[in-house]
């Protein structure tokens, strides 16, 4: 189906704080927002987007997963980078808008994301083998 | 070494989280039909370009009918799911099947 791919944003130390969030939550919750998460699996080029009110634009390319459990609101902040979808920020919400801080938490990782898979991949040293002598 | 900026991927981590915890498969084994339908229904309607508000006034039903069958936590009758498809441009399809024995939690089929 689809093509593209939910992953989560996994920080410097190797972190995915996305992951995390949910791990601290009761079962239920976690599969509320699990199958959430798991519909952005079904999308692809010809259908790039969630529909309202599943999700919905952020700011630019920023959008928001919308999932619910009972009167709790859960946000994922994410943004696709080619076939992927990258997972980048998770909090309740308790009303209106989404908060700028939450925002700026998002774009912090994006751009933490963009750089690292931007940078040239270094060659891996050498093994002291035989050249070494 | 740096570790890569992509992490696991959603349906590993739940996966794994099905596979250690019991309440977490029983759950997922519980919403499962309904969440298949609610991916049928969101994505055919995302296919069409239709809101939840149009699909409602074409099934002659309220937004919020259509909000409870895309939440995929509940129950909808085989008369609902059949006004839908027909609002949809499609059509609804039932059937048996039989089970392997030691089932796991089904695979959704979609996603």
């Amino acid at each position: 189906m689809g093509g593209f791919k939910a992953v989560y944003y996994r920080d410097v130390r190797g972190r995915e704080p996305v992951n995390e969030f949910i791990e601290g939550l009761d079962a239920r919750r976690q599969v509320a927002i699990d199958n959430q998460i798991g519909r952005l699996n079904l999308l692809g080029p010809t259908m790039p987007h969630l529909p309202y009110p599943h999700s919905s634009q952020v700011e630019g390319d920023l959008r928001e997963l919308r999932c619910h459990f009972g009167r709790e609101l859960y946000r994922v902040l994410y943004r696709r980078s080619d076939t992927l979808f990258i997972l980048l920020h998770i909090f309740r919400k308790n009303t209106g808008k989404v908060p700028s801080r939450e925002i700026e938490v998002a774009k912090g990782r994006w751009r933490d994301f963009k750089v690292r898979m931007d940078a040239p991949k270094r060659r891996p040293p050498r093994a002291a083998g035989h050249d070494a002598h | 070494m740096s570790q890569p900026a992509t992490g696991s991927t959603a349906r590993a981590a739940s996966r794994r989280r099905s596979r250690a915890s019991t309440a977490y498969r029983d759950e997922q084994r519980r919403l499962a039909q309904f969440e298949e339908i609610a991916r049928l229904v969101i994505m055919h309607r995302a296919r069409l370009g239709l809101s939840q508000q149009e699909v409602a006034a074409r099934v002659g039903t309220s937004h919020s009918a259509i909000s409870r069958l895309e939440s995929g936590r509940h129950k909808a009758s085989i008369d609902t799911l059949q006004r839908v498809a027909e609002a949809l441009g499609v059509q609804l399809v039932l059937g048996f099947e039989s089970v392997p024995a030691n089932d796991p939690v089904p695979e959704l089929a979609l996603g």
